[in-house]
């Protein structure tokens, strides 16, 4: 007889906001690797602590419609809306309602040891990872270009 | 043995898992999780001593399972349960 499970991610999502609402710290296993190198998914843990106020740079977990749950960087904000986008992704972003964010990713834990993803350096490298976006993308084209130019090179010597 | 306090169990569809509501920092990164019999033993359990006949007995009551398998069962639910540290001595 068995009396362990595993809980799907988005159940035990759904339990982190349900206790972040009631005011709650929350630590969590991190999953994906939408954030690296800041977090590593399946290795780092999370602390995410309820969002009393959020800001430009801030780590949050959110609700995205027809999407799901996703920790990810506020990269803008206007009068309705919070934008996110993972550190790790070149192309794309998610929007959502301010209500739909339900916690703020102060701290990962890597190794036994915590890191800080508020202080100066982490926001500082955060800032420059978006300000070099453009040329991680040029880069990434560059390469997949490549990889079907050789491909079809490939394909006409076979 | 007794439950460490502030533990409760918490439905979530149709899974069921312990949580230390009680706690300011909730830890899910050691997440116990439970079947419906684990579930059951739990809940029944209450806030009362127990070991692991308690427990055999509380299985032999609800399925139909042979005492030895129970006790069996009993004594590897409680040993899981102590070293997830969601009982103690």
């Amino acid at each position: 007889m068995s009396y362990r499970r595993t809980i799907a991610n988005r159940i035990l999502l759904d339990e982190t906001c349900y206790l972040l609402k009631k005011g709650k710290t929350v630590k969590i296993r991190a999953k994906g690797d939408s954030m690296r190198p800041v977090i590593h998914g399946d290795s780092d843990t999370l602390i995410i602590s309820p969002c009393t106020e959020m800001q430009k740079g801030d780590i949050v977990l959110a609700k995205i419609k027809g999407t799901g749950y996703v920790v990810h960087r506020i990269i803008r904000i206007d009068s309705q809306n919070i934008y996110l986008a993972g550190d790790n992704n070149l192309f794309g972003e998610e929007k959502c309602n301010p209500k739909d964010v339900f916690g703020i990713v102060k701290t990962v834990i890597r190794g036994g040891k915590e890191r800080s993803l508020i202080s100066g350096r982490a926001k500082f490298a955060a800032k420059y990872r978006r300000l070099i976006l453009p040329l991680r993308r040029l880069t990434w084209k560059i390469s997949h270009r490549m990889k079907i130019l050789r491909s079809i090179k490939t394909n006409k010597q076979a | 043995m007794k439950k460490v306090n502030g533990l409760v169990l918490r439905q979530l569809g149709n899974e069921y898992m312990i949580v230390a509501e009680s706690l300011d920092l909730v830890n899910f990164d050691r997440l116990v999780s439970l079947n419906d019999s684990a579930a059951y033993v739990w809940e029944s359990l209450g806030e009362d001593i127990f070991d692991s006949l308690t427990v055999s007995k509380l299985l032999t009551e609800r399925y139909e399972v042979d005492e030895d398998t129970a006790l069996r069962d009993a004594k590897e639910l409680l040993d899981t349960w102590l070293n997830a540290g969601v009982i103690e001595n």
